[in-house]
């Protein structure tokens, strides 16, 4: 009897030493884990971060103005406002240049060739020639 | 010769606008007034010693302004023995203001070569003393000058140089020409100065009689008229804001402006019914059907029609065309002759002065 004792605890020692065993090196292996991951985290941390804020700023820039256009069209508003105080300068260039005359071509529209006139213009003209030659003989 | 080019431009010459055209296809007008900066401060405030056009009556306050041109003629150009001061002052004003629209045409322009030919429009009864002044003040300014009849001027741009009556309404004058397919003499023209400055002063009488607590000047009432003259009968009421105490005030100046500009009427169709009635007979009839109003003062709102309604009471029948742009039509028209004057011709005239 005595002996079936004694065996029963060694069976029941060894079992409890077992289970601390592995128990034990369940918290060192999640120790070491835990300890690598905390030392890599801060570096990798400071790498991914900015690169992730760089991709999700034209994500975060996109939802902020679709957002606008949806609750107040004020993006809209602020791009017809430029288009609107274009169109007034251009507005106002134009009234400049119709006040001061409208260039048609810089150069080059001084023809060398007259255009043919009938006999009767020439008459007229050559009339009105007369009467200013009249006009400076008269000044003299 | 080989690197010579030439430059033909039209002048109109007016009381209240002058306008150019120019064969380089620039065209434009300044308000025939001249202003000389009073001492060095406002000559640096200005920028130059002389400013031209709207600049001038701008800074009136600031300068010693000018408006060389009196009734469609150069001042004291009908004497100026008698008043030998003030015209060689006007003249040499006048010289300023053409050297000004000379060069708003020619500033893009190589000056090496460059020869300036012009026709100038002067008033269609214009004494050979005004046109001499016309001479004068271009002199070393442009190379070659002719002085033509305002009227025909117009009729030679439009191409209505036959059997058609042009009424020209200018600030100093309005001027009736028929046309009989040569340059009209003395009975074919009639010039009145019941114009738009008569109508400015008219007007600016009127005003100070209704309205004695309203301040304004004869600028103010002109620029008013410009944009609403009519003589119509009928239409909406108009009103004036003028200042009474410095306070923006409006004024109903409908009766006033309707009254002003009917002023003009009456000589303007009495010349018709001169000028018709001593045309040939076989050809009344077409004259009748062509005459054509240009000028500022054919923008008048009704005077068409007024025009028209009397025609049809004292000469049966009247037809009255404005012209498109009665700004430009006297210069356009100047701008073409001396275009489609022969070279010779030109050379005749040089060799003459």
């Amino acid at each position: 009897m005595k002996q079936s004792v004694i065996t029963d605890d060694v069976f029941q020692k060894a079992a409890k030493y077992s289970h601390s065993t592995v128990d034990y090196f369940g918290l060192v292996s999640w120790s070491i884990i835990t300890r690598c991951s905390n030392a890599g985290k801060e570096a990798f941390l400071r790498i991914a971060r900015p690169v992730a804020k760089k991709i999700l700023d034209n994500f975060t820039g996109n939802k902020q103005k679709t957002r606008q256009l949806s609750r107040t069209n004020a993006y809209a508003d602020k791009r017809t406002m430029k288009i609107e105080k274009r169109m007034l300068q251009l507005e106002e260039r134009l009234a400049v240049l119709e006040k001061h005359g409208v260039r048609v071509s810089k150069k080059g529209v001084q023809s060398k060739v007259k255009k043919a006139i009938d006999g009767e213009t020439r008459a007229v003209l050559r009339t009105i020639v007369e009467d200013n030659k009249r006009l400076r003989t008269l000044l003299k | 010769m080989e690197n010579t080019r030439v430059l033909s431009v039209g002048i109109d010459l007016g009381t209240s606008r002058t306008v150019i055209a120019c064969s380089n296809g620039i065209r434009t007008f300044v308000p025939s007034y001249v202003g000389y900066a009073k001492d060095a401060v406002t000559s640096k405030m200005l920028g130059s010693n002389v400013i031209f056009g709207e600049k001038a009556l701008r800074y009136k306050m600031a300068v010693d302004l000018y408006r060389p041109i009196k009734q469609g003629v150069i001042q004291y150009s009908d004497d100026p023995e008698k008043h030998k001061k003030e015209y060689e002052k006007t003249i040499s004003v006048s010289r300023e203001l053409i050297k000004h629209v000379i060069s708003l045409v020619t500033m893009d322009e190589e000056t090496d070569g460059l020869i300036v030919r012009g026709v100038i429009g002067a008033p269609a009864l214009a004494s050979r003393r005004n046109k001499n002044a016309l001479l004068e003040i271009t002199r070393g300014i442009m190379d070659d000058v002719m002085i033509v009849s305002e009227p025909f001027t117009v009729a030679y741009g439009l191409n209505r140089l036959y059997n058609s009556l042009i009424i020209d309404i200018g600030a100093g004058t309005v001027d009736l020409c028929r046309m009989q397919g040569t340059i009209p003499s003395e009975e074919d023209q009639i010039t009145t100065l019941m114009a738009g400055d008569h109508v400015d002063q008219v007007f600016l009488n009127l005003i100070k009689k209704k309205y004695k607590s309203a301040n304004f000047t004869v600028n103010m009432v002109k620029k008013f008229k410009e944009e609403n003259a009519f003589v119509s009968a009928h239409g909406e009421r108009i009103s004036i804001v003028l200042p009474v105490e410095g306070k923006p005030v409006g004024h109903d100046v409908t009766d006033e402006l309707r009254k002003a500009c009917r002023e003009i009427v009456p000589d303007i169709v009495n010349g018709i019914k001169k000028l018709v009635a001593s045309f040939n007979p076989e050809f009344q009839d077409e004259l009748k059907a062509k005459i054509i109003l240009a000028g500022g003062g054919s923008q008048t709102i009704g005077l068409k029609k007024e025009i028209e309604g009397y025609m049809k009471k004292t000469l049966g029948y009247g037809k009255v065309t404005k012209v498109d742009e009665p700004l430009y039509a006297g210069a356009n028209g100047a701008l073409m002759l001396a275009k489609d004057m022969p070279d010779e011709y030109w050379d005749e005239l040089t060799s003459k002065s």
